[in-house]
């Protein structure tokens, strides 16, 4: 069936793009003829001369910035690559931190349901919290903004982990838990060997779902922070009115984001099992 | 009697809070028996008479309300790898082989083997199951009966004291049930393990079991009679529908279960089963 949906789907999206650039060329494209209507009106609304760029002038500008990625002129001239490996090693850094911490924590509350009950009131006040509303104290404290963009991510991280490990672990079959004891196997083997590999795609789901948060959140601590990375390259490129570099940088985040929700969902595939 | 058995079970009784969650509702009370070593022996009942917790509490995941349960003299604490446990839903590892599933329990077992004789160990039991060349397969890539012999091979190569069959054939097809008592006897024959085997399958107690005990319904259950099986020892599926003594076991067994379980058993008079068993209900084996 997929075979058979394969090309087809694949014509119904090429049509679409092209669709939507026609579209999108139509409307951004300067035209000669003069306006009809009241000249002042339109005038005040902007409608004289379109600052949106065309799909053209994008494909322009996304060409120069992919012929030289990593590209270094000093603090205010990096390389998209440059850019975006910063932002992507802020993620990968805090997410790091955030496995470290909830992963362990996630053990320790879905193996005690006392624990659960007396976390549980904390984690769902600290939860809906914007991570970004963690930052005065992130700068205060830690005094240095990157080191703070990479907390906040950290932050807003550890729930979604911490939830789904905790879950994992605390739906773990109870026959599976049987065939441990009647083996006399405990402890370190038992969480290993048995646990999790037990919970492994749910606490992989709950990864999966804390990077896609980490990979939005990176944007804006770093639009709010500046430093290097894309996140400031966006709001630079909006003080420049250089809408074509926002849009470049707008595809290229959707771009890295899909790529790690794809290595996450296979990740996930590799650990998860069939009953 | 009970000094030379292997398992001893005295006064046991489990109790679990009944519907109104206040007071406790015995499943079974004043339950006694014992298993010799090297003996086969089959718990019969009806469902809900608390047969698998019976079991459970000789696996050492549960514990009686009352009553203990002496092994080799000494009472059970809690799990051990002298009690081998054979699962009523197979309880397969599903990350894991088949032989990585025999692997996780002789590794237990035997910590310090190498590799390579972890590996050996587990062929062995894979072969002995008939599971050669499936070695590799997930448990969701066997069928039913291949998951129950892979639990069966998975209990027997740890090699302990006394195997724990929880109804393991219940959720297989007739063929293969009838398959895997087969090769269940052929194994037994060849290790000489002690096997306590619950069921509620009459033919298929008379066919494995040295020893029936028949349990009476819940609440309230007691094995209520112990039955010596007069079959030879070498009985198959086949020979045994021949023996005139089988359809005298089996219809006592079943006029048991159909209308004497209900009603909680007195010690004595049992008229129709003395003949069949050599007077060795209670007086017997049960103490």
């Amino acid at each position: 069936m997929r075979s058979a949906q394969g090309p087809r789907s694949v014509f119904a999206s090429l049509l679409l793009l092209a669709i939507v650039l026609g579209f999108w060329q139509l409307v951004t494209f300067q035209k000669k003829a003069p306006l009809t209507g009241d000249a002042e009106y339109q005038a005040m609304v902007g409608a004289q001369k379109s600052g949106l760029p065309t799909p053209l002038q994008i494909a322009k500008t996304s060409w120069q910035h992919l012929r030289h990625p990593f590209h270094d002129g000093g603090a205010n001239d990096k390389g998209i690559g440059i850019q975006l490996a910063f932002s992507v090693g802020r993620v990968l850094l805090g997410f790091a931190l955030a496995m470290l911490i909830a992963i362990p924590l996630g053990f320790l509350v879905g193996t005690s349901p006392l624990l659960n009950r007396a976390l549980n009131p904390y984690i769902q006040l600290l939860k809906p919290i914007s991570p970004l509303a963690w930052m005065p104290l992130a700068l205060y404290t830690i005094r240095d903004s990157s080191l703070s963009s990479i907390f906040v991510i950290t932050i807003c991280s550890i729930w979604p982990m911490l939830i789904n490990t905790a879950h994992g672990v605390a739906s773990v079959k109870r026959e599976w838990l049987n065939v441990a004891r009647t083996h006399e196997v405990y402890g370190l083997r038992l969480a290993l060997q048995v646990v999790l590999p037990a919970a492994a795609p749910t606490i992989l789901t709950g990864m999966r779902i804390s990077m896609g948060i980490a990979w939005l959140v990176i944007v804006a601590a770093e639009m709010l922070v500046g430093g290097t990375g894309i996140g400031t390259f966006v709001w630079n490129e909006w003080n420049n009115l250089s809408l074509s570099n926002v849009v470049f940088a707008l595809l290229l985040i959707g771009v890295v984001g899909m790529l790690l929700d794809l290595a996450f969902g296979s990740l996930t595939r590799l650990v998860s099992y069939q009953e | 009697m009970a000094r030379s058995s292997l398992i001893a079970v005295e006064g046991l009784s489990k109790a679990f809070p009944g519907p109104a969650g206040s007071e406790l509702v015995p499943v079974f009370e004043r339950v006694d028996f014992t298993v010799d070593k090297g003996e086969f022996v089959c718990l019969i009942g009806h469902s809900g008479c608390g047969k698998s917790t019976i079991l459970n509490v000789l696996a050492g995941l549960e514990s009686p309300t009352s009553g203990r349960v002496l092994m080799d003299g000494l009472p059970i604490a809690g799990p051990s790898l002298d009690r081998g446990v054979v699962f009523q839903s197979h309880a397969l590892l599903p990350w894991l082989s088949a032989e990585r599933n025999v692997a996780f329990a002789v590794r237990s077992r035997w910590p310090s083997w190498e590799a390579g004789a972890v590996a050996r160990h587990c062929q062995e039991y894979l072969d002995l199951v008939h599971l050669t060349g499936s070695e590799h397969k997930k448990p969701s890539e066997l069928s039913g009966g291949m998951k129950q012999r892979v639990g069966i091979a998975r209990a027997f190569a740890i090699q302990p004291k006394v195997l724990l069959l929880d109804e393991p054939f219940g959720a297989l097809d007739a063929l293969t049930r009838g398959l895997i008592q087969d090769e269940l006897l052929q194994i037994w024959a060849a290790t000489q393990q002690t096997i306590f085997l619950i069921t509620h399958d009459v033919d298929e107690a008379i066919l494995l079991a040295d020893r029936i005990l028949l349990m009476s319904n819940g609440p309230r259950a007691r094995v209520a009679e112990a039955v010596d099986n007069p079959l030879p020892r070498d009985r198959t599926r086949h020979s045994m529908y021949h023996d005139p003594r089988y359809y005298e076991v089996r219809n006592h067994l079943l006029d048991f279960l159909i209308s004497r379980s209900g009603r909680p058993q007195k010690t004595s008079s049992k008229a129709g089963g003395n003949r069949l068993v050599g007077g060795s209900f209670h007086a017997g084996r049960l103490q």
